[in-house]
């Protein structure tokens, strides 16, 4: 999924400035993945934590589960980096989906390395980072099990994965798990204007907020709509933002929605339509509606029966009855619903 | 017994190597000759004899910081932490320097090994002791130590000499010979602390050059005497042997209660509880608040003495339990029994002989050093205080920090800190922590455990095989309810939760009856060859071990350790668990299997060969005393709430609360119940929920009212197919809340979602697009959650769909099996064929038959002549009429008739217009033998798997099989292949 820049970044890398010249052309999310537990935005507590046992060293074997775009992967590059420092690439294994992770991958290339003598300082070991290791096979995940323990005096394992319960038991019997959680807004907005700031890139209070919306606490997306913006436009306003991530705003989605439990149908109309005079498709409106509606702070039944209309048309459209009309007919039996009129 | 010493010791050896220049570094600086003097010793050593000697030395070697020595030792020990695995089949590892034969001499080692440790070192094997407070164990202790003990005192005198021209030395001199006498003296009556105290005073004395440190060491040492006392001490004598008393609910309100000694019948736990569940309070040091003292035997006589001075009462076991009664108005009857005295006695006894060396002691400090003492005497009157394992920690660390934190010594103990440090950190926790001994198994203690089963099993393993013996063993009954000690089986299977110890378990027992140990897991192939090849060949090899190892016994026998046997998956382990069953049937050595999960598919089959041992997961309690015991050495400071919190929410997982704790301990500073609980919740495991879990969840509201809508659309996800087919199922069988008259509409306005969800599904299906995915989560799993949240009045069914659909496709096909048939002579569609044709068909085969028995056989013939039927094409109309709900006409018939029948039929040679169908059915009954071998082995293996033997390529190819089998498996392989497409439908 990501380029590892591993190899050239000791902890003698200076984070942060040092990649100005020679990454012109790396991707903005390369050039800022932070080199040191500091520079790691969001889940505090638990970068702390790993930050001190990399001082330390005897790092437990962890899982790290959480959303795209929250640092997994960063961190646990951090810490090997910290942990082993020069050694790093004697000393670390890593393997992603990308790689071949299949049972006798585990029972050789993996075993191979746990089992070979590198010299590390005390309380240091050989880190083996798996990432993505939910897309691993079960078979390929009975095969770790024993190797992770038998190894331990000089293996450690470090795993990233999204969805911890496709981890087996098993092997989270053996790690201590982490969650990740989404960062906040505030938290991608601090990084994004750091990184506008490093870069010199033009930016507009609109348009941060855009990119921070629409990352919706994916630090990952969050850069890369930044960067798209910044080469496409130059500028960093909303409408840019909007350009390049082109979704129908989900802010106007939100007063739509809002306008809609109150029942004020002209005011959601007259959102629809500015949406629908964008230009936008029938399809990704009604999948943001859905989104936003999902996510949104209201009443629990009311939010079922919206969800239950929202469902009902979007079913319709795929059907290829993508117009107006059906949009319309939607806010209409959304605002029936809020008001708890009986239709049909 | 013997085995757990010296097991415990390889591993802590290793770390106590590095701790130990620690223990001695001043001494360095002054005695720069006891290096060489040490050094010499070193390479002599040979004779028992002088070995004891050379014991003795060491610890002066390892006092003066000798780095090579130090190494020397590591590499000694260094094999023995390795882990098990296949590679120890070559080498004797696990049990190098030892004889298992001779239950004596074993124990001489553990004790020059104890000997050898510096006092550091012995905080950890303190803690360890704590496990094994068994008298055998101190009997050999005790035999032992009185040779030892007199050896170390001319040593020690021969060492005194060498230091003569120091002034300090002098001093110290003196202060051992007095040590070594009242030690001595000591020792006639109390063995367990004896052999502690020699080496302590070895210690102290390297120490403490200096003077002012020696008094501190008086009280260190006499602190650590009594701690390894009350490691000692026994179990309550009459335990769980009273009947407890059942007073009022808050009959001891406001009292607070301390524990000190042995309870006669109840151990600290049960004693926390009766005071708590009567409204008392339990606490662990002497205030002016507590209430009352409650003395066991061998009671801390700081404890009693504080007590004392604070008028505290003192009262018995059994006083107490009538005061539970008299208080809550009933006949007080315990105290008549009085059945303590006897342990009563002993501790008065003891007390008499501690106090006078404790005044001993405090006569010959300083003022000066008063508050340190002072200090320490309140850790030791922690110490011993019997009451809660939390408080045997305290006092374990606090012994071992006043180690740390003597004013003389406070720089060494600086430099030694860190150093330890480093090295503790080589392992990580689970694996520091790993039980070393069999009663160190969490949740294993006990006959009627699983670990003792399993050791009575493997013991009894070469005589039950015997064939003698094994004739006479009839294999139990799976059904019956005797306890079944496994005699008939050649393996054992360990099945249970990740965690519990099975692996511990098995090696631990494996070690202890001095077996080696053969290990394939998962990371190793294990395929049908490899596993024929290798192990047939790893089980008739020898292991040279011993003979470099100078053991007279090399012929060890050997156990197989098949770990994580549900790990075999994939075409690399193909066969493997057949491989595994034929091993197990011819093995000549005790197999041990352990899985996760005994119900798996793959496991099912080995079940039958195996003694089955079911693991649980320990209860919190038990995990919670040896995770404290832990934080405690580890420097975790954690509440027993907060530590409660964590485990459970590992599930009770000891390898997890243990990694976790590793994470949570590298922040200082107290975790907080706050933090853990929060932490708790991040550790809880992630499982793959089941459609019945997801159905259920769905639906109970207990379950699902702390998620929030879109965790909710989530559980859709687990398993998006069968999910909905669930809930369609199960929804009419939940009870919703509200009344009835509501709970009507309710299940109309959850059909109506459901209804759409299937229609959105089937647009998914058609179209391909999976857009709409998330809108079904919410109408077919959602929001009928919503509507019908309640509670399950029957169980959870498995969707009939599923069932009745092939079902379906099975009718389809045979009505266009009938509507090709007939083609020729009915011109219908299949529509036609199922609507008009089948029933007269039917008749006009059957009424003949009925009506006129034999001699309607021709016309029937003929009526299946004309439509061109086949015998086979008469049983699917059979079955194509069942909706008419009448009698199969079939069972009318007299069976000559039928018999008849089809004789004629076959006889009479009919050109029919069409190439019959393979005859599946002819076939069907030959093929079905070696059909369900066939699946078995196929179920077996991985299903995942793209299967060889259904690929009809490959089935060509194996022509070197036997023909007949061959011929079977095609056939098996075709109604696999039909199998699997009705499946699909």
């Amino acid at each position: 999924m990501e380029v590892e820049e591993a190899p050239q970044a000791g902890p003698s890398a200076e984070p942060g400035q040092g990649p100005l010249q020679k990454a012109d052309n790396l991707p903005w999310i390369e050039k800022y993945r932070p080199q040191t537990f500091q520079e790691i935005v969001g889940n505090e507590d638990t970068t702390n934590r790993l930050s001190v046992i990399a001082k330390q060293g005897n790092l437990p074997n962890l899982i790290i589960a959480g959303p795209p775009g929250v640092g997994k992967t960063t961190t646990i590059l951090c810490l090997a980096r910290i942990l082993l420092g020069p050694a790093f690439k004697d000393a670390v294994l890593e393997l992603n989906a990308s790689n071949d992770r299949g049972i006798d991958v585990v029972r050789n290339k993996i075993k191979m390395f746990a089992q070979q003598k590198v010299t590390l300082p005390p309380g240091r070991h050989k880190i083996i980072i798996l990432d993505e290791v939910d897309s691993m096979t079960e078979g390929a995940q009975q095969a770790l099990r024993r190797t992770m323990e038998i190894y331990s005096n000089t293996t450690r394992f470090a795993l990233a994965c999204n969805y911890s319960e496709k981890v087996i038991e098993a092997i989270q019997s053996r790690c201590a798990i982490l969650r990740y959680s989404r960062l906040t807004d505030a938290q991608v907005l601090a990084r994004v204007i750091q990184v506008c700031q490093q870069e010199s890139v033009e930016y507009t209070q609109d348009g941060l907020e855009a990119i921070v919306f629409t990352a919706q606490g994916d630090m990952r997306q969050a850069l890369n709509n930044l960067q798209s913006t910044f080469n496409g436009f130059g500028v960093v306003n909303s409408t840019n933002v909007l350009k390049v991530c082109d979704e129908p705003h989900p802010m106007l989605i939100k007063d739509m929605l809002n306008s809609c439990v109150t029942g004020d149908v002209r005011k959601a109309f007259k959102i629809v339509d500015h949406l629908w005079s964008l230009g936008y498709a029938a399809e990704d409106i009604i999948k943001n509606i859905f989104k936003v509606c999902k996510n949104m702070d209201m009443e629990e039944s009311l939010k079922l029966a919206f969800i239950k209309q929202i469902g009902v048309t979007h079913m319709r459209i795929v059907d290829g009855l993508c117009s107006l009309v059906q949009m319309s007919g939607l806010i209409s039996r959304l605002c029936m619903e809020a008001k708890g009129v009986k239709g049909e | 017994m013997s085995k757990d010493i010296r097991s415990f010791f390889t591993v802590i050896s290793k770390k106590s190597d590095a701790n130990s220049p620690k223990a001695a570094s001043p001494a360095v600086k002054k005695k720069p000759k006891r290096i060489i003097d040490s050094d010499d010793e070193d390479v002599i050593s040979a004779t028992p004899d002088k070995e004891q000697k050379k014991v003795e030395k060491k610890r002066e070697v390892l006092s003066s910081d000798s780095d090579e020595d130090a190494k020397k030792k590591r590499k000694t020990e260094e094999p023995k932490l390795k882990p098990v695995n296949v590679a120890d089949v070559f080498k004797n590892s696990p049990i190098k320097q030892s004889k298992v034969e001779v239950p004596q001499t074993p124990e001489v080692k553990p004790t020059k090994a104890e000997e050898k440790k510096p006092k550091n070192r012995k905080k950890k094997h303190d803690a360890e002791k704590e496990i094994h407070n068994n008298s055998a164990f101190n009997k050999t202790l005790e035999d032992l130590d009185d040779d030892i003990f007199e050896q170390s005192i001319h040593l020690i005198e021969s060492i005194e000499e060498a230091y003569q021209g120091d002034k300090e030395k002098k001093e110290s001199k003196n202060e051992s010979d007095s040590q070594v006498q009242s030690a001595k003296k000591r020792s006639r009556n109390d063995s367990s602390s004896d052999n502690q105290t020699p080496k302590k005073k070895k210690i102290e004395h390297s120490d403490s050059g200096i003077d002012p440190g020696q008094e501190a060491h008086e009280k260190k040492r006499y602190s650590a005497m009594l701690y390894q006392r009350y490691l000692n001490r026994g179990e309550p004598k009459h335990l769980g042997m009273k009947e407890l008393p059942k007073g009022k609910p808050n009959c001891l309100q406001n009292l607070c209660f301390l524990r000190t000694g042995v309870l006669d019948s109840l151990d600290s736990e049960e004693f926390a509880n009766i005071i708590k569940q009567h409204g008392g309070r339990v606490v662990h040091a002497v205030s002016k608040k507590v209430n009352y003292v409650v003395v066991g035997a061998e009671p801390g006589p700081a404890k009693l003495a504080k007590a004392e001075s604070y008028n505290i009462p003192n009262i018995s076991e059994d006083e107490l339990l009538d005061m539970i009664l008299t208080k809550s108005g009933m006949e007080p009857k315990y105290c008549k029994k009085n059945t303590s005295c006897d342990s009563e006695d002993l501790g008065i006894d003891l007390n008499h002989e501690t106090k006078p060396s404790k005044e001993k002691i405090s006569n010959k400090t300083e003022p000066k050093k008063e508050t340190p003492e002072k200090k320490s005497s309140v850790k030791k009157q922690n110490g011993t205080a019997p009451s809660k394992i939390e408080q045997e920690i305290k006092s374990e660390t606090l012994s071992s920090n006043s180690f740390y934190s003597q004013p003389g010594t406070s720089k060494v103990s600086e430099s030694t800190k860190i150093e330890n440090k480093v090295e503790a950190v080589q392992l990580s926790l689970p694996e520091k922590y790993k039980p070393q001994t069999l009663r160190a198994v969490i949740g294993q203690q006990g006959d009627s455990s699983n670990l003792a089963k399993l050791k009575h099993w493997l013991e009894n393993w070469y005589k039950n095989q015997d064939p003698k013996v094994k004739k006479t063993l009839a294999r139990p009954s799976p059904w019956s309810t005797k306890k079944d000690d496994g005699a008939y089986f050649k393996c054992a299977l360990l099945s249970g939760p990740p965690g519990v110890g099975k692996t511990t378990t098995a090696t631990l027992v494996a070690k202890e009856l001095g077996l080696d140990i053969v290990e394939f897991n998962a990371s190793d192939t294990r395929s049908k060859k490899l596993l024929h090849e290798e192990v047939a060949q790893l089980l008739s090899t020898k292991t040279i071990a011993g003979y470099a190892t100078g053991q007279p016994n090399v012929n060890r026998n050997r156990v197989l350790l098949m770990d994580e046997v549900d790990g075999m998956a994939g075409n690399e382990d193909r066969g493997g668990i057949q491989e595994l069953i034929q091993l197990i049937k011819n093995s000549s050595v005790p197999i041990i299997c352990m899985c996760n999960d005994r119900n798996h598919q793959k496991i099912r089959s080995l079940v039958n060969y195996c003694f089955d041992l079911k693991f649980t997961k320990p209860k919190l309690e038990q995990i919670r005393g040896a995770m404290m015991s832990i934080c405690c050495k580890e420097n975790i400071d954690v509440s027993t709430q907060a530590l409660t919190e964590i485990i459970a929410g590992t599930g009770c997982d000891v390898r997890q609360t243990l990694n976790h704790l590793a994470l949570l301990g590298s922040t200082k500073g107290e975790i907080t119940v706050e933090v853990a609980e929060k932490e708790s919740k991040a550790s809880k495991k992630d499982t793959v929920m089941g459609p019945w879990e997801v159905c259920r969840t769905v639906f109970t509201k207990s379950e699902h009212k702390d998620m929030s809508v879109a965790d909710r659309a989530r559980l859709f996800f687990f398993d998006y197919s069968l999910g909905p087919l669930f809930i369609q199922e199960n929804y009419l069988r939940v009870q919703p809340e509200g009344s009835k008259k509501e709970g009507l509409l309710k299940a109309a306005l959850t059909a109506d979602s459901i209804s759409v969800g299937d229609i959105i599904e089937s647009k998914i299906r058609r179209t391909n697009n999976w857009a709409l995915l998330e809108s079904q989560a919410f109408f077919s799993s959602v929001i009928p959650g919503h509507y019908m949240s309640g509670h399950f009045n029957s169980q959870i069914n498995f969707p009939a769909w599923l069932g009745k659909n092939s079902k379906k496709n099975k009718f389809k096909r045979l009505i266009s099996e009938l509507q090709s048939h007939t083609r020729t002579s009915a011109s219908a569609s299949k529509m036609a064929v199922k609507l008009d044709y089948l029933v007269p068909l039917r008749n006009a085969i059957f009424t003949p038959l009925i009506k006129n028995g034999l001699e309607g056989i021709n016309q029937a013939v003929g009526v299946m002549k004309d439509y061109n039927l086949l015998r086979e094409d008469v049983d699917s109309l059979i079955e194509l009429c069942q909706w008419l709900q009448g009698e199969n006409p079939m069972n009318s018939i007299d069976s000559k008739v039928k018999s008849a029948f089809t004789r004629t039929y076959n006889k009479q040679v009919t050109l029919l217009p069409y190439a019959p169908a393979s005859g599946v059915s002819k076939k069907k009954a030959a093929a079905l033998e070696s059909d369900l071998l066939d699946e078995l082995d196929e179920i077996s293996d991985n299903e995942d798997d793209d299967d060889i033997s259904k690929n009809a390529m490959i089935k060509v190819k194996k022509k070197t099989a036997p023909k007949g089998k061959k011929a079977d498996e095609g056939k098996g392989t075709s109604k696999n292949e039909k199998k699997g497409k009705a499946k699909k439908k």
